[in-house]
């Protein structure tokens, strides 16, 4: 989110000593030309053009950047605030300061209501009213589109989350409605074969280790989106975020019947990165990778550095990907209808994650996959500074 | 004993679901997806009653509904959606078909008192043909 109150996002030209540019819409000549007087002596750096009616503004403003607009309202082709209405609407994120003939309280505060950030009689203002009135008119408007940009922010969140909770309600039941009924039909029946309730015992703890698994992946997606899973990058070697990942990998491999190929990363390329859960992305590809690998089939893990950034290879010559689900791997709770088919375990969240904790560490990921030939991820991180400047610290 | 089409992705809860109708004394016809139940029901011909998921990721279970009505005889199926879905407006969505509409997880009995019910309402008799 950000930061609403630092004044780094109010970049206002006043507040740089540059040239603010005003467009005057005024059909008076006469009066135009006091206000430019009055505004050359208050404030020199205003540059004022002038527009004689809401049309011209408008063509003027579509044409131009302006840092704040003054209108009468008594313009010819406008009058009273529908004419304000216009400017507001064809210029949202313009300032626009009211300047007229006509002292109503009522009308001033409608057209504040209707996007005006002032109201100023002309009898009763001078230069230095109107400056003050301009230079504050762009810093109120400021503000305000923050935060509407800030609120907009929070609400697109608030949609996420709502949506969120809604796909976890969904993904808990499930492995749930296996728990409750296998262990349902257990219970109903005191005089069922052994060797058969045993079996549904066995559906319902495998369901109840999916439901841990998701709630741990669920906890997790949750502390991204929420600033809550702080990354602690450090520079580190690449060979500490392999290695782990690379024992893991040897014994699910052993496990599985597959080959494994490891080719261990020379010393001192270094990474700016958090070991600990870059590793975690690294065992969850190759855990995939075991996953859809047929026995006979091989895995590896390689690694090099290149063009400033460590690429890291998960290769298998497993099962693949199709086409039609490449664009969605990534999306939270997205499976491959494929592995649903074959009741290949997962959350459906895996890989959202391992992007989401790649990208936060200046990272990225990519797959290629070939159907029945195998899919490659590779996660690149960038390597430190002192890695591409020897010496230099 | 009616013939009951059994439709859920996740295996587990198929078998449950399908094991419970078994035990009930009708026939079941399980399958993992919609467009293997539209192929199945064109190869076997008509069941009595679908009991169908509905977030399934070839087709959902609101569409394959829709779907094996158009089968010529098929315009009344009745159906129930067993749905871990379980917001409002998913309920409404499936009862707006004119089905039973019940949440993941179930109890057993709600199930098959539903199926029941179904069965008793549905004008058509069942027949003892193709399965």
């Amino acid at each position: 989110m950000t930061d609403i109150t630092s004044p780094s996002h109010r970049h206002t030209s006043a507040a740089r000593g540059e040239q603010v540019k005003v467009l005057l819409v005024e059909d008076s000549c006469d009066y135009a030309e006091l206000v430019c007087d009055m505004l050359e002596e208050s404030a020199p750096e205003l540059s004022v053009t002038t527009r004689s009616g809401i049309a011209d503004a408008q063509a003027a403003l579509s044409g131009e950047k302006f840092d704040c607009v003054i209108m009468d309202l008594g313009l010819p082709d406008a009058r009273g605030l529908t004419g304000m209405r216009r400017l507001v609407a064809c210029a949202p994120e313009n300032p626009v300061v009211v300047l007229t003939g006509r002292d109503d309280d009522v009308i001033g505060l409608e057209a504040v209501k209707e996007g005006a950030q002032d109201y100023l009689v002309k009898a009763r203002t001078d230069g230095d009213l109107l400056a003050r009135a301009i230079s504050y008119a762009i810093e109120r408007k400021s503000v305000a589109l923050e935060l509407a940009r800030h609120a907009d922010q929070v609400q697109a969140f608030a949609e996420r989350q709502r949506d969120f909770v809604a796909s976890a309600s969904h993904e808990l039941r499930t492995p749930l409605t296996s728990i409750m009924g296998y262990l349902e039909l257990v219970l109903d029946d005191p005089d069922a074969d052994p060797q058969e309730s045993r079996g549904h015992v066995e559906v319902a703890y495998r369901n109840s280790q999916r439901l841990l698994a998701l709630v741990e992946d669920l906890l997790t997606v949750n502390g991204l989106d929420t600033g809550n899973l702080p990354l602690t990058p450090a520079a580190v070697d690449g060979r500490e975020i392999l290695a782990p990942a690379a024992d893991l990998a040897q014994g699910l491999c052993a496990l599985a019947g597959v080959s494994f190929e490891y080719e261990p990363l020379a010393a001192g390329v270094i990474v700016q990165a958090d070991a600990a859960r870059t590793t975690k992305v690294l065992e969850n590809l190759l855990g995939n990778a075991v996953k859809f690998t047929p026995p006979d089939g091989s895995v590896h893990l390689r690694a090099q550095a290149r063009d400033g950034r460590l690429e890291i290879e998960v290769g298998d010559t497993g099962i693949g990907i199709p086409a039609n689900d490449i664009p969605h791997i990534f999306e939270r709770f997205f499976r491959s209808p494929d592995a649903v088919r074959k009741a290949v375990p997962g959350t459906g969240l895996g890989l959202s994650i391992a992007k989401s904790l790649i990208e936060a560490q200046s990272g990225g990921i990519t797959v290629a996959s070939r159907p029945g030939e195998g899919t490659t991820f590779t996660v690149s991180l960038p390597l430190t500074l002192e890695q591409s400047w020897p010496g230099s610290s | 004993m009616a013939r009951i089409l059994v439709v859920d992705d996740d295996p587990d809860v198929l078998a449950l679901v399908s094991f419970r109708i078994r035990k009930a004394g009708h026939k079941v016809i399980a399958v993992s997806g919609g467009q293997e139940a539209l192929e199945t029901v064109a190869a076997r011909g008509a069941p009595d009653l679908a009991v169908l998921d509905v977030t399934m990721p070839d087709l959902d279970g609101l569409t394959l509904l829709q779907r094996l009505r158009a089968h010529a005889g098929l315009e009344a199926l009745p159906a129930i959606f067993l749905s871990a879905r379980v917001q409002p407006e998913d309920i409404e969505a499936g009862r707006a078909l004119g089905a039973t509409y019940l949440t993941k997880p179930f109890v057993a009995t709600a199930l098959l008192n539903a199926i029941n019910a179904s069965l008793e309402e549905s004008s058509a008799a069942p027949t003892d043909g193709g399965w």
